[in-house]
């Protein structure tokens, strides 16, 4: 029958863990090791592995927090969660269109040349 | 007449008991253990002097960078340095430790380094000394 043994779900950053890995050590493997000194290579081992977790459990609150519509950050991710919810946007866009503009402008000169001094400047 | 009174680690009179776990893991069982405190405190030192600063996740001071130091030109200066660095980093990490030598060769033939430090542990009457080569 398989042993029950003692682990915590709570503590989940980098001290939290490799405080609970070195507990662990010395309740299940009192005669495997014993050197808990910074030091030691195989405290090495320990804060590395406390390192994956507290790099782990970054990612899954981050990715809870994402699932929800108060506290989500991502933008593709609010979009997502606003259109699951019913929100259907109206796409309004700016109008455009073509204008063409005239004027009548007066002959000068002996040439007949159009007066572009009586002409509207459009700016 | 006064005479030392020589501490002894509880582990070193438990022979089943393991202590800590050699260097390098190239063995065939991956980890191998040692059971002496002395052992312990020799792979220790040389997880220490082989890691560099920076290299322990939250731990920025840890290590001492002593790999970097090694290829430049090893004058009476830089000598002195390592020695000092040395000296310094083993007074704040290993408390029980006094190096009593710390020597610096190097070999630009071979592209070999040679680290050598004696050493001995207050207070248990132990000496002990650690050579570390790094070849480039």
């Amino acid at each position: 029958m398989a042993e029950t043994r003692d682990i915590k779900y709570i503590n989940r950053n980098f001290d939290d863990f490799k405080s609970q890995l070195m507990e662990y050590a010395k309740a299940y493997f009192p005669d495997s090791y014993n050197d808990f000194s910074p030091t030691s290579p195989g405290m090495m081992f320990i804060e590395m592995a406390s390192y994956v977790g507290d790099v782990l459990s970054f990612y899954q609150d981050n990715q809870l927090q994402e699932t929800f519509l108060q506290h989500a950050k991502n933008p593709g991710n609010l979009y997502a969660l606003a259109y699951m919810m019913g929100y259907r946007p109206k796409a309004v866009t700016v109008a455009e269109t073509e204008l063409e503009v005239t004027q009548l402008v007066d002959a000068t000169g002996p040439q007949f040349k159009p007066d572009f001094d009586q002409a509207i400047v459009v700016s | 007449m006064a005479f030392e009174v020589k501490k002894i680690n509880p582990l070193d009179l438990q022979s089943r008991k393991a202590v800590g776990i050699n260097l390098p893991f190239s063995t065939g069982d991956v980890f191998s253990s040692n059971y002496q405190t002395k052992d312990a405190i020799k792979n220790n030192l040389i997880n220490f002097f082989l890691t560099g600063k920076g290299e322990r996740y939250l731990n920025p001071m840890f290590g001492t960078g002593i790999r970097n130091m090694l290829f430049e030109n090893i004058t009476q200066d830089k000598l002195l340095e390592i020695e000092t660095l040395v000296r310094n980093v083993v007074d704040i990490y290993f408390p029980r430790i006094k190096p009593s030598k710390v020597e610096v060769a190097s070999n630009p033939d071979t592209n070999l380094v040679s680290f050598y430090m004696s050493y001995s542990i207050k207070d248990a009457g132990i000496n002990d000394e650690l050579l570390i080569n790094i070849a480039n």
